[in-house]
């Protein structure tokens, strides 16, 4: 008996990697704990406007302040979400992981990176969705001290300080097959961190001085970045952290 | 690659170890032949699950290799594992899907592109009877239809090899007849590997079987050679539950006087009733623990064949000279 010749476009070796990136993201969205999520960050952003709207007519807010501010929650609070998105991911899926998704024509990467890219995408596409909107609102209706280049600058770093999170929690997943305990795991690394670097005074990796100086990157300076080695860490981290990750789930039994 | 690529499967030396402790397989040689329909007998934990996850690239060897039409298999081998349709014992599916937007991720997990896929998926919709309910979640599938489905799911692209494991579980008299059928057709064009704990119907459908027992492989040749007198006290239940509540059921049901023995693995208990007893009756108090316990039944068999004389026979001659054989590996 020959096997068959099977002549597919080269594009189709990618359909696994979309289909596990697709069904993910489909499910994330729809889950109620990134529902939970998006409606408390609307209302805290909502919230923080209506304060800020008060502010600026007395003059004490500007729309650097208030973006910063805005992107500091990001950084602060809800990045804790996109830490326990990451982690999450791949724990969810361990009762059903060999029998049903793994058993079929994918790799083992293909469905890492797969779980990745879509835990990453959900975390930038509710990020985008509320500042973007939230900052061209401030800027219309608030004192405008911003350069639009600014702008672009901080959200690609918050954005990836965001998706550096996910990636490294992403990671995190492998190691364990209860979500609780690698969502408590990947909080507790990545907070620690944050918590040893602001307390030992490692300026250039805490994520508060990077907080600091966002206004003056919104308004166009970026000379702060300079001295500033939290997100290039960040991502070395998280490649690294991946490839150790994917090298270890490539040897699992599932 | 290997030095058999003629062969759909070859194993050399497999063995898979758990946590460096419980031996699942030991030094299992295999040699398939595209076109054999081979039956995988053996009880409860004798490894049939860990050889076939591992011919799946599922789970790692400890020690030994795997090869599929002359390619070596693992986790990575996406391309290999097209070529193969598979049935796990106990399936499970992402709840919240359909039954069709499983079947659609399936054949897009095997790079099949839309124009080939959605015909394959309709046709296998109808062929499994699932069409009035393939909009339904999977979550309210029984288990009959969640069989029905898994099979449907190992054949939506056309894959060279089916490796079946216990594909008839859960499956009623009449569509067990059915899927017996389709085996025999599929037998004609592709390579099947089928696990199963009934003699009797692998003798129906297969050319060649292999026993496995503790791990070790005990037999390979004429599946008609195996016997397939039933032992009638033995009780052999499929359950479908929460795995805890079962172990606990399974705990209260050993405790009986009239019962020898009550193993339970996998979702199957397997209970030895004394001989001197109202095998009724106690059938009646076992059946009574499982409903109170909220256990749903898969499938209960009474005489089980798992346990049948000429498997027993070969295990216990498997135990007898498991040191000569020991021995005579060491001096090959």
């Amino acid at each position: 008996m020959d096997s068959p010749v099977l002549i597919n476009p080269w594009w189709t070796r990618l359909l696994p990697v979309g289909a596990i990136m697709r069904e993910d993201l489909r499910q994330t969205l729809r889950h109620w704990a990134f529902i939970a999520w998006a409606v408390l960050s609307i209302l805290v952003t909502i919230l923080g406007f209506a304060s800020a709207s008060g502010d600026a007519a007395t003059g004490a807010m500007t729309t650097a302040h208030f973006a910063a501010r805005l992107l500091t929650y990001h950084i602060l609070l809800w990045a804790g979400f996109a830490i326990a998105l990451g982690a999450s991911s791949l724990p969810s899926e361990s009762h059903l992981l060999g029998d049903a998704i793994l058993c079929r024509g994918i790799s083992r990467w293909h469905y890492f990176v797969g779980k990745c890219a879509a835990r990453t995408s959900a975390v930038l596409i509710l990020f985008g969705l509320l500042t973007v909107p939230a900052i061209a609102l401030a800027a219309v209706r608030f004192p405008n001290d911003i350069a639009w280049s600014g702008v672009g600058v901080s959200l690609f770093l918050v954005g990836t300080l965001m998706a550096g999170l996910t990636l490294v929690s992403a990671s995190a997943g492998v190691w364990f097959r209860s979500p609780l305990m690698s969502v408590a795991a990947a909080l507790m690394v990545l907070y620690g961190f944050g918590i040893v670097v602001t307390s030992l005074e490692i300026e250039s990796l805490s994520p508060l001085v990077l907080a600091y100086h966002l206004p003056e990157i919104l308004r166009g300076s970026t000379e702060a970045l300079a001295s500033h080695h939290l997100v290039p860490t960040l991502l070395i981290g998280a490649g690294v952290s991946l490839l150790g990750s994917l090298m270890c789930f490539a040897q699992k039994d599932v | 690659m290997s030095d058999s690529p003629s062969m759909a499967i070859l194993t050399e030396s497999l063995t898979k170890i758990y946590h460096g402790t419980r031996i699942a397989l030991s030094c299992v040689d295999l040699q398939v032949e595209p076109g054999t329909v081979l039956g995988i007998l053996g009880p409860n934990g004798a490894g049939k699950t860990t050889l076939v996850r591992l011919l799946m690239g599922l789970h790692v060897a400890t020690a030994g290799r795997v090869y599929l039409f002359g390619e070596r298999m693992g986790p990575n081998a996406a391309a290999l594992r097209r070529r193969i349709g598979y049935v796990p014992a106990q399936p499970n599916f992402p709840q919240s899907m359909t039954a069709v937007d499983y079947l659609d991720f399936v054949g897009r997990l095997g790079g099949m592109p839309r124009k080939t896929r959605r015909p394959a998926l309709a046709k296998l919709i109808r062929a499994v009877d699932l069409q009035n309910l393939s909009g339904q979640p999977i979550s309210r599938l029984s288990t009959g239809l969640l069989a029905r489905l898994s099979l449907a799911a190992s054949l939506i692209n056309d894959p060279e090899i089916l490796v079946w494991d216990e594909p008839s579980m859960g499956l009623d008299p009449d569509a067990r007849r059915t899927m017996l059928e389709l085996i025999t057709n599929l037998a004609s064009s592709k390579t099947l590997l089928l696990c199963s704990h009934h003699v009797s119907e692998l003798k129906q459908v297969c050319d060649r079987a292999i026993v496995l027992h503790e791990g070790n492989l005990i037999y390979d040749g004429d599946v008609e050679s195996l016997g397939g007198s039933a032992n009638p006290s033995l009780v052999e239940i499929a359950l479908v539950g929460d795995r805890k509540t079962m172990t606990a059921a399974a705990k209260m049901i050993d405790e009986f006087d009239e019962i020898t023995r009550c193993k339970f693995a996998k979702g199957r208990m397997s209970i030895e009733i004394r001989p001197d007893v109202s095998y009724a009756n106690v059938l009646a108090h076992v059946l009574s623990v499982l409903s109170d316990h909220q256990l749903e039944l898969a499938e209960l068999q009474v005489g089980g064949q798992q346990a049948d004389g000429s498997l027993l026979e070969l295990a216990m001659e498997e135990g007898s000279r498991g040191l000569t054989r020991a021995y005579q590996s060491v001096v090959d």
